[in-house]
C-alpha cells in the first residue's frame, strides 16, 4: 500500500483520551509550545480556527469523558483533520449523527474532497453512499463482491449485492390495540446523566405502542434511557407495568460481559428468576436452552449456545442483546439505538422483532439518531430538545421537515 | 482469559527458573546445586513433604480468599491483615479456652473465620460506602491489623493453646493436620460457588463487566461488601489453622507474607480454585525447599523470596496494565 | 502453548537438578557441624542475632567448626529450621532467642541424641543446653552510673514489652540507682514493641520532658529512636543495650549495657567441637563475662575517673556476692542497698 501523505482513520469506536479536554485529544503530540510549555493559549485558538473551518463546532476546555458520542465523534475527526491528511478513512461516521448533522457532516467531507483529500467511508447507511459518494465497493464475508459508480446503481440493488439476495421485508404493523390503561407512565420526570438532563418530561406509552424520541444527541436521550432503565436516580413519578426488557445505548459496555458464553450472557438479569434456578445453582439447562431459542429467532452465528460473546459479529452480539430485552414479551421495552453499527440483514431482523413485539403488546420506547429508523417503527414521535419535550407527532403526521427544525430548536 | 491466563503460569516459571539461577549465581551456588537442594529440601522425605504441605495449606486459604476477591474484580491485596486478624482472634480466644476439641476446634476456627471477614468488610464497607479505592484501604489495614495484634498481645506471642484446642495431625510427628483436608474442600466448595450458583454468576458479572452487572440489576456496593468479607474470612480461617495446628499459639510473626505470596498464588493458578490449589503447592515447594536449599546449598533463603517478589510484580504488573 | 513448552522445559531441568544434584552434595570432611536458627529478626539486627553470629564465626576459626545459619521469616519457620539441622546431623544446633522456646522442645523430643542450646530461654531436657544472662547484674552498674552523672535527679527506664525478661533489666537498673542515691528518682515506661522505632523516640522525649536526663533504652530496634531523640537533646543522654551501641551516637550513649551472647555461644560451641554433652542451665553474670558495661570510649570525661573506678568497685561486690541484684520487682522491693563500696 502507497500513500502519499499521512492518512487520518476515524474509528467507529472512539480512540480518544477520556480523560483530557477536546485540544488536549485534538493536538496531542503536535501541542504549540512556548519554550518547554504548552502554549494553552495558542492551542484554543488553533482548535477553534480548526473546528470553524470545517463547521464542527466544539468547546476546547471540555473534558472528553462528559461529551456525548456525537462530539465526541467531531473531536476524533478534528484530530484526523488537524494533520492535513492524503486519504482520510471513516469507519460508520453518522451512525451517531442527528439527519441535520449528517448534511453538515457530509458537506464538510465533500468540501474536502474537492480540495484534493481522498476519503474512504465504511458505513451501512445505503441512502448516504449514493448521496455523498462517487464510487462504492460492497464487501461481503471479507472479499469485494462489487464495485460500482453511484450514479449507476440504487439502495436497492446495493441492499441486494449486501446480503447476496433479496432483504427480507419489514414485519407487518398490526392494528394498534386501544388499552384502557398505559404500560408506561412517566410525570414531571427529571432526571441527570454523566453526558446530558432531562426535566419535568411527561410520556405515556400505551401496550403496543411503539413511541420513538428524536433528537440530537445530547439532549436528553441517555438522562431519558436511563431514568426508565432505573440505572439512574430521578425526581418525579414513574410507573411501570410488568416487566422491563432493556436494548443499551452500548452494548458491550452496558449489555454484555464479553468473556462469557452467549448461555451465560442470556441470563444476566434474570440470574435471580425462578425459571432459571434451582436452590443456590444456577440452571444451566435452562441458560443454555434459552440461549438455543434466541440464537434460533434472531439467527445468531455461530449458533453455539457456548460461543465466546467477544468472538461474536457486532450485529449478531446485538442480536443476543436484542433478543434477551424481547423475550417472554415484556410490558415495557427501551431500546437506545438498536440497529446502531450493525449490518443491514441484522439490521432489518431487529427491527422487524421489534414490530413483533409491538405487535404482541410490548410498549416500546425507541431513541434512534436516525429518523427514517423512526419513521419506520414509530408510532408516535416525540422530539427532545435540550431535556424537554420539543413536539409530538403521531403517525398520520410525521413530517421530516417540522421534526428536523424542532430538532435543531427551531419552532 | 484462558490464554492470558496459561501465559501468567509460563512467566512464573521462566521467573523461578531465570530469576533464580541468576540470584543462586550471584550468591556464589551452582543453579543446578541450588535447585536439586530445593526440591530435596522439598520433597525429600515424608517429613519435608509433610512441611511442604503444611506451607501450600498456610498458602491456600489465603489464595482463595484473594481468588474470590479479584473473581469480584477487587484487587484484595490485604490477605496478610485479614490472616493475622484471623489468627488473632483465634489466638486470644484459644488461651482462654479449655473446651473439648469437638467444640473448640470448630469455635476457633469459626473465630478465626469472622476475624478476618470483619477485617476484609472493613474494606469492602469502605469501597461500598465511600467508594474508597479497596488496593489502598486493604494495604492499610495491613498494617494496622499488625500494630494491633501488637497491642492486644502486649509481648510477642499468646500463651500456648491447650492440646485440647489442637487440629488434629493427619500424619503423627510432623505439623500437617486436617487443615490441609478443610483447605482442599473450600476449594471445591468454592470452585462450585463461581461456576455454578447465582452469588458466583452475580460476582464474576461484576468483577468482569461491572456496568453490565449494574444493569442487570446487580447491587455492586453490596457485591463488594460481601465479597471483601468472604475473602477476608479465608484469609481468617488459614491465620487460625496456623494458630491451632502448626503453631499451638498466636504470634506476631505468624506469617512469612502468606497473604502477598498469596497474591502470585492466585494468579498463577488462573483464578480457578482447583489450578490455586495445584500453585499453592508449588509455592509450598519453594516455601519449604527454601529452608533446605539454605542448610544444603547455603542459598539464602531471601532468593526465594526475591522470586516471589518478582512473580507478584510482574504478574500483578500485568493485571493492572489490562485493566 | 507457551505454558506447556515452558514446562516440559521446567520439568527436564529439574530432574537434572535432582539427579547431578544428589550426586555433587558432600560436605567437608572431619570438621564439626555446627548450626544456628536465628530468630525472625534475622541476620543484621545489629544487636541480638548478629552477636550470637560473632561467636559462631569465632567458633568456626578458633575450634575449627563448620558453620551454618537458617533464617527465620516467621514463626512457622522455626520447627522446620531446626529439624532441618538435626536430620543433617549437626552436632550442636543454636536456637537464638526465647521466641523458639516451645518448638526447640518439640525437636530436641524427637531427636533425643542430638544436642542443642537456646539462649535466653530454659528449656528443661537433657539434650539442651539453656544459656540465660543475669541482665539484672549489668543493668544495676547501669543504674548506678546513671546515678551517679545525672543532674537533674532523674532518670528513667523504657522498656520494649512488659514481660518477664525485660524487668529483670528493670528491676536491676532501679536497684542501681539506689545503691548511689535513693532520691534518684525513677520513671518507668514500655514501647510495646520491640521495633517501632518511631514510638522509641516519642516516649524518650516524653521521658526527657518529665525531667529524666538519662533513659536506659532496652528495647531492641525501638531502642534506636531513643538514640536518635538524644542526638536533638543537649545535656541529655542514652544508655544502649545488648550490643556496643556507643558509636552510634558518640558522646550520647554513655555507655552500653552489653549481653555478650557471642561468648556465651562461643563457649557452648567450643564444648560441643571438644564432644561435651549438654550440661543443663548456664547461667551467665557479670562474672562469667556475660554481661557488663562497654569501655566508655566516647564518654570518658563526661563520666569523670572518680565516677568509672567507683562502677569498677561496684563491679566487683556483685562479682563477690557482696551485692545481689533484684530479678523482679517484688525483689526490688525488698532491696537494701549495701553501704558504698
Amino acid at each position: 500500500m502507497e500513500s502519499r501523505g499521512p492518512v487520518g482513520l476515524v474509528h467507529q469506536h472512539f480512540e480518544l483520551v477520556d480523560r483530557l479536554t477536546v485540544w488536549e485529544n485534538v493536538l496531542l503530540g503536535r501541542e504549540p509550545r512556548r519554550g518547554w510549555r504548552i502554549d494553552v493559549a495558542a492551542a484554543r485558538a488553533q482548535v477553534n480556527e480548526l473546528a470553524a473551518r470545517h463547521g464542527l463546532a466544539v468547546d476546547p476546555d471540555a473534558l472528553v469523558e462528559t461529551l456525548p458520542i456525537g462530539i465526541k465523534q467531531r473531536v476524533e475527526l478534528l484530530r484526523e483533520l488537524e494533520r492535513e491528511p492524503a486519504i482520510l478513512l471513516l469507519d460508520e461516521p453518522t451512525a451517531v449523527l442527528a439527519p441535520s448533522e449528517i448534511a453538515s457532516f457530509f458537506a464538510t467531507i465533500v468540501a474536502l474532497a474537492r480540495r484534493g483529500t481522498a476519503i474512504m467511508v465504511v458505513t451501512h447507511k445505503l441512502a448516504e453512499v449514493i448521496a455523498y459518494a462517487s464510487t462504492v465497493s460492497v464487501m461481503r464475508a471479507g472479499k469485494i463482491v462489487a464495485q460500482m459508480q453511484t450514479a449507476q446503481t440504487s439502495v436497492q440493488a446495493l441492499a441486494q449485492a449486501m446480503v447476496g439476495g433479496e432483504l427480507p421485508p419489514l414485519a407487518q404493523r398490526a392494528a394498534t390495540p386501544n388499552a384502557a390503561e398505559p404500560a408506561l407512565r412517566a410525570r414531571r420526570l427529571s432526571a441527570r446523566s454523566e453526558a446530558d438532563a432531562i426535566e419535568e418530561f411527561d410520556l405515556e406509552i400505551a401496550p403496543g405502542e411503539i413511541v420513538g424520541i428524536a433528537g440530537v444527541e445530547g439532549n436528553g436521550q441517555t438522562a431519558l434511557a436511563d431514568a426508565l432503565a432505573g440505572t439512574i436516580p430521578h425526581d418525579g413519578t414513574l410507573e411501570l407495568r410488568g416487566s422491563r426488557g432493556t436494548i443499551p445505548q452500548d452494548r458491550q459496555r452496558e449489555g454484555l460481559v464479553l468473556d462469557w458464553t452467549i448461555a451465560e450472557n442470556v441470563l444476566l438479569g434474570r440470574q435471580r428468576s425462578p425459571a432459571f434456578h434451582k436452590g443456590p445453582q444456577i440452571d444451566r439447562g435452562a441458560s443454555v436452552a434459552f440461549a438455543q431459542e434466541i440464537i434460533e429467532q434472531f439467527d445468531v452465528r455461530p449458533p453455539r449456545p457456548q460461543a465466546p460473546m467477544r468472538g461474536l459479529s457486532g450485529g449478531n452480539q446485538q442480536k443476543v442483546v436484542v433478543g434477551r430485552a424481547l423475550a417472554g414479551e415484556p410490558a415495557f421495552v427501551l431500546a437506545y439505538q438498536p440497529t446502531r453499527g450493525i449490518d443491514v440483514g441484522a439490521a432489518a431482523l431487529v427491527q422487524s422483532r421489534l414490530i413483533e413485539a409491538r405487535n404482541a403488546g410490548s410498549a416500546i420506547l425507541l431513541v434512534s439518531f436516525e429518523l427514517d429508523e423512526l419513521f419506520a417503527l414509530a408510532d408516535r414521535i416525540v422530539v427532545l430538545f435540550r431535556g424537554r419535550i420539543a413536539g409530538t407527532f403521531a403517525r398520520e403526521g410525521f413530517d421530516r421537515g417540522r421534526i428536523g427544525a424542532l430538532m435543531a430548536g427551531g419552532s | 482469559m484462558s490464554a492470558t491466563a496459561s501465559r501468567d503460569a509460563a512467566i512464573a516459571l521462566a521467573i523461578v527458573v531465570v530469576f533464580g539461577s541468576v540470584a543462586m549465581l550471584v550468591a556464589g551456588v551452582s543453579p543446578l546445586d541450588g535447585f536439586a537442594a530445593l526440591l530435596i529440601g522439598a520433597l525429600g522425605s515424608s517429613q519435608e513433604i509433610a512441611e511442604t504441605l503444611v506451607a501450600t495449606t498456610s498458602l491456600l486459604f489465603p489464595a482463595l480468599g484473594v481468588t474470590l476477591a479479584f473473581r469480584a474484580g477487587l484487587f484484595n491485596i490485604g490477605a496478610e491483615g485479614q490472616l493475622i486478624a484471623g489468627g488473632l482472634v483465634a489466638g486470644l480466644l484459644g488461651e482462654r479456652l479449655a473446651g473439648p476439641a469437638i467444640v473448640a476446634i470448630p469455635l476457633l476456627l469459626a473465630a478465626g473465620a469472622l476475624g478476618g471477614g470483619v477485617w476484609g468488610a472493613l474494606a469492602g464497607l469502605l469501597r461500598a460506602r465511600f467508594a474508597a479505592n479497596e488496593v489502598i484501604a486493604t494495604l492499610m489495614l495491613n498494617i494496622i491489623a499488625a500494630l494491633l495484634a501488637g497491642y492486644l498481645i502486649g509481648g510477642h506471642e499468646t500463651t500456648p493453646l491447650p492440646p485440647s484446642s489442637w487440629l488434629p495431625a493427619l500424619i503423627p510427628d510432623t505439623r500437617l493436620t486436617i487443615a490441609l483436608l478443610l483447605a482442599l474442600a473450600l476449594a471445591f466448595v468454592l470452585r462450585w460457588v463461581l461456576r455454578a450458583t447465582v452469588i458466583g454468576y452475580e460476582l464474576r458479572a461484576a468483577g468482569d463487566a461491572p456496568e453490565t452487572a449494574r444493569r442487570a440489576g446487580i447491587d455492586l456496593a453490596k457485591t463488594a461488601f460481601w465479597t471483601m468479607a468472604a475473602s477476608g474470612a479465608f484469609a481468617g480461617l488459614g491465620g487460625a489453622t496456623i494458630v491451632t495446628g502448626v503453631l499451638h499459639r498466636f504470634n506476631l510473626a505468624l506469617s512469612p507474607g502468606y497473604g502477598f505470596i498469596a497474591i502470585a498464588v492466585a494468579l498463577v493458578g488462573e483464578l480457578d480454585p482447583l489450578l490455586v490449589t495445584v500453585a499453592a503447592f508449588v509455592f509450598g515447594i519453594l516455601q519449604n525447599g527454601a529452608i533446605g536449599m539454605q542448610a544444603a546449598a547455603n542459598v539464602p533463603r531471601d532468593v526465594v523470596t526475591a522470586i516471589e517478589g518478582a512473580i507478584i510484580l510482574v504478574l500483578s504488573g500485568r493485571r493492572a496494565f489490562k485493566r | 502453548m507457551i505454558a506447556r513448552a515452558a514446562f516440559c522445559l521446567t520439568s527436564a531441568l529439574v530432574a537434572c537438578c535432582v539427579v547431578l544434584g544428589g550426586c555433587g552434595r558432600s560436605t567437608s570432611q572431619g570438621k564439626v557441624k555446627v548450626g544456628m536458627v536465628t530468630d525472625v529478626g534475622g541476620l543484621g539486627d545489629r544487636s541480638f542475632n548478629d552477636s550470637a553470629y560473632a561467636g559462631l564465626v569465632a567458633c568456626k576459626s578458633r575450634a575449627r567448626a563448620q558453620i551454618q545459619v537458617l533464617q527465620s521469616k516467621s514463626a512457622a519457620d522455626y520447627q522446620p529450621n531446626l529439624t532441618v539441622l538435626a536430620t543433617e546431623r549437626f552436632a550442636e544446633i543454636f536456637a537464638i532467642g526465647f521466641l523458639m522456646n516451645k518448638d526447640l522442645s518439640e525437636v530436641a523430643r524427637r531427636f533425643g541424641d542430638r544436642s542443642f542450646a537456646i539462649v535466653d530461654a530454659v528449656v528443661d531436657a537433657p539434650n539442651v543446653e539453656s544459656v540465660t544472662f543475669k541482665e539484672e547484674d549489668g543493668s544495676f552498674l547501669a543504674g548506678a552510673l546513671a546515678a551517679l552523672v545525672t543532674k537533674t535527679k532523674s532518670v528513667a527506664f523504657l522498656g520494649g514489652m512488659d514481660i518477664p525478661l525485660l524487668r529483670k533489666f528493670e528491676a536491676g537498673f532501679a536497684a542501681g540507682t539506689r545503691e548511689i542515691d535513693p532520691t534518684t528518682k525513677v520513671l518507668v515506661k514500655y514501647v510495646g514493641s520491640f521495633d517501632d522505632v518511631a514510638a522509641g523516640k516519642e516516649l524518650t522525649g516524653v521521658l526527657y520532658d518529665q525531667g529524666a536526663d538519662i533513659v536506659y533504652a532496652a528495647a531492641g530496634k525501638a531502642g534506636l529512636g531513643a538514640i536518635e531523640e538524644a542526638k536533638q537533646r543537649a545535656g541529655r543522654y542514652v544508655i544502649g543495650v545488648d550490643s556496643n551501641q556507643d558509636g552510634l551516637a558518640p558522646g550520647k550513649v554513655l555507655t552500653s549495657m552489653v549481653k555478650r551472647v557471642d561468648n556465651a555461644v562461643l563457649r557452648v560451641c567450643r564444648d560441643a567441637v571438644a564432644g561435651k554433652r549438654p550440661s543443663g542451665h548456664i547461667v551467665l553474670g557479670l562474672a562469667q563475662d556475660g554481661v557488663g558495661l562497654t569501655d566508655f570510649r566516647y564518654t570518658k570525661i563526661a563520666i569523670g575517673e572518680a565516677n568509672i573506678a567507683r562502677i569498677a568497685r561496684i563491679r566487683n561486690a556483685i562479682v563477690d556476692g557482696k551485692i545481689v541484684p533484684p530479678s523482679t520487682r517484688e525483689e526490688l522491693e525488698r532491696f537494701k542497698p549495701v553501704p558504698a563500696p
